[in-house]
């Protein structure tokens, strides 16, 4: 068979390669040049590298300011008077019932409800005071509202809290104007660990339930909080980063890690009911997902309701959870980014001075009733996933793996190898061999992505 | 693994003026940084292209648009401006040409590249793409839509947006790589 010719630096199938936009048939065929063709596949590598650089660069632009200059604040806004244009069609805008009528004709020839007009007026006025900075965020007094013990299919006893059992699908953003407050049950059942890897060593794909993407992450010991030889009850660790699979959204790692109790005492409990609630600022988060943590479905098709409150927690406990994070301001970004290929430095994506969120605990001591809370804050530096700690880079390369095996390849071309180096990067000691072993699984799972 | 839109509820009149809701919270700033480009800067008239498109969406039964808000948005926008150029008689807006420089800063002359200014120097020779080019630089890399999702937004050919692209990203490696030199 004859090698087939050079690519051309001017052919665009480079840069829809590097984009992942090939459909599949015509990504082999161009793989299978690129594989005799070592400068063109060192053009597609330097493409990929520009997109993402492309890429950041865009979600740093400024936004413009909202349409707030429009919007009734009571007195006349200071433009409006100099605002001579109509669009074509639109009556003049006398105000009855004041500024609110910046839509008029909807009254007349929409037949959806006036409500809704009110609310997108409404909306469109919050949304530009909504951008100043310093906004306080939505305080829910935690203290007094009653810890939710069974999260169902209705919003939860406390206002705007969104609770795994609340109804969302799985892997859905939730939007923080929607529901400010998150919260996880602080007790993971590792078992489908096992399963998966079960699976994957028999060379078969893991059954989509199985890949519990929690119990994965929290099979994995992540010593970098520190051992739990403090006086306080729980220490925590909470760490921000760009999300490997998408730059521009931030991946949070939340560890909890409860102190050791000394081994003498019966069953060693440290605490009882314990509630985990994560509050985050609308003012730089637009939305989150959290990873992980999803309802269960009983064969007989039941959802499985799930408290949020862990009855008993017993010493040396701990728990991680990762959410993704949109920031506000950013639109929804293409592209991965690992930096750009010329600059000798890495520049964060964004720096910020605000708290991002705040995580907050309410437990029991194991005698007595009085309620503690401790609270944990999260200040973004904006630091890119290559300067994030090693347990963050594990613990993300897996939540990887799980979307991968769950979800599927995603057409944005994250690849099997790309976890497999994540996963690679976080390492570190490794004193039980388990970061080794999960490296084995992913290499493992390259022979179920065909590519 | 990519974000799309905030999956709105199941349509009923309360329910879909949340899904408006949720389409202006995350859409309404990037679509007035899209639409003022269109219009070369004109920030005044982008805001009433685009609230004249948040208005036609709450027109819309949230079922018919479920799944590509984000699309809709920005195809209904530049139908939008097209038509208001096209009313005033200015046609070819979207052709090659002198683009309108709308990026918060350009790097010194005759300094390399520092860490501090990388990206307002990409910004700076993005807004110096051909408008054509900066648009669907734009829509791949900034509100991250695929190479079809972009051809039905402008009406362009797919291979005409791969095409663009490629051309673009060629173009702004070039010239990143010159500035670092």
């Amino acid at each position: 068979m004859s090698i087939p010719e050079k690519i051309s630096p001017d052919d665009p199938q480079l840069t829809a390669y590097a984009l992942g936009e090939l459909e599949p048939a015509e990504r082999t065929a161009f793989e299978e040049r690129l594989q005799h063709d070592p400068a063109a596949r060192a053009q597609a590598d330097a493409i990929a590298d520009a997109a993402r650089y492309i890429g950041e660069a865009l979600a740093g632009e400024p936004l413009p300011e909202t349409i707030a200059p429009d919007f009734p604040t009571g007195a006349p806004a200071p433009q409006s008077s100099q605002r001579g244009r109509q669009l074509p069609g639109h009556p003049a805008r006398r105000h009855g019932l004041g500024k609110l009528l910046q839509f008029p004709y909807l009254y007349y020839t929409i037949s959806t409800s006036a409500a809704a007009c009110f609310v997108v007026a409404f909306l469109l006025w919050k949304q530009g005071y909504d951008t100043r900075p310093n906004v306080e965020y939505t305080q829910v007094n935690l203290a007094e509202a009653p810890l939710p013990a069974i999260a169902g299919s209705a919003p939860s006893a406390v206002a705007g809290l969104a609770s795994r059992g609340s109804g969302e699908e799985a892997g859905e953003f939730v939007a923080v104007n929607t529901a400010p407050i998150s919260a996880f049950l602080p007790l993971v059942n590792t078992t489908s660990y096992a399963e998966v890897k079960k699976s994957l060593q028999a060379g078969s794909h893991p059954a989509k339930s199985l890949v519990q993407i929690e119990a994965l992450v929290n099979h994995f010991d992540y010593p970098e909080t520190g051992s739990g030889h403090g006086k306080e009850t729980f220490a925590a660790r909470l760490e921000v980063a760009a999300a490997p699979w998408y730059p521009t959204h931030r991946l949070v790692r939340i560890n909890l890690q409860g102190r050791d109790q000394p081994t003498d005492q019966p069953l060693a409990l440290l605490a009882r009911d314990l509630n985990v609630q994560v509050a985050f600022n609308p003012a730089l988060v637009h939305s989150y997902r959290l990873l992980g943590f999803e309802r269960r479905v009983e064969p007989s098709g039941a959802t499985l309701v799930q408290p949020l409150v862990a009855p008993e927690i017993h010493g040396g406990h701990a728990v991680t959870a990762l959410y993704e994070i949109i920031l506000s301001r950013a639109a929804p970004p293409a592209g991965e980014s690992t930096g750009p290929t010329w600059a000798a430095q890495e520049k964060p994506v964004v720096a910020l001075s605000e708290e991002m969120l705040k995580v907050n605990l309410r437990y029991r001591l194991p005698e007595g009733d009085q309620q503690l809370t401790a609270e944990y804050a999260l200040h973004d530096d904006g630091r890119l996933f290559a300067h994030a700690s090693k347990d963050f880079k594990f613990a993300a390369s897996v939540v990887a793996f799980g979307l991968l095996l769950r979800d599927g390849l995603p057409k944005d071309s994250v690849t099997v190898s790309q976890v497999e180096e994540w996963a690679r990067s976080g390492v570190g000691e490794d004193v039980d061999g388990q970061r080794r072993e999960f490296v084995g699984l992913v290499k493992l799972a390259r022979k179920l992505y065909p590519h | 693994m990519k974000a799309g839109d905030v999956t709105p509820p199941a349509p009923n009149s309360h329910e879909s003026a949340s899904f408006v809701q949720a389409a202006v919270a995350q859409h309404q700033a990037p679509l007035l940084r899209y639409a003022t480009r269109l219009l070369h800067g004109d920030a005044d008239r982008a805001r009433d292209v685009v609230q004249d498109t948040f208005i036609r969406l709450l027109a819309q039964p949230s079922a018919e648009v479920d799944g590509h808000v984000a699309e809709w948005l920005y195809t209904v926008c530049r139908n939008r401006v097209h038509d208001v150029f096209r009313k005033e008689g200015r046609m070819k807006q979207f052709a090659e040409g002198q683009a309108e420089r709308l990026t918060a800063s350009d790097p010194r002359p005759g300094t390399g590249l520092e860490r501090a200014e990388s990206h307002a120097a990409m910004l700076a020779l993005i807004g110096h793409l051909p408008a054509n080019q900066q648009e669907v630089i734009r829509l791949k890399f900034q509100s991250g839509f695929s190479y079809k999702e972009i051809s039905r937004i402008t009406s362009l050919s797919v291979s005409n947006v791969g095409f663009l692209i490629h051309t673009a990203v060629a173009r702004l490696r070039r010239e990143m790589a010159a500035q670092a030199d």
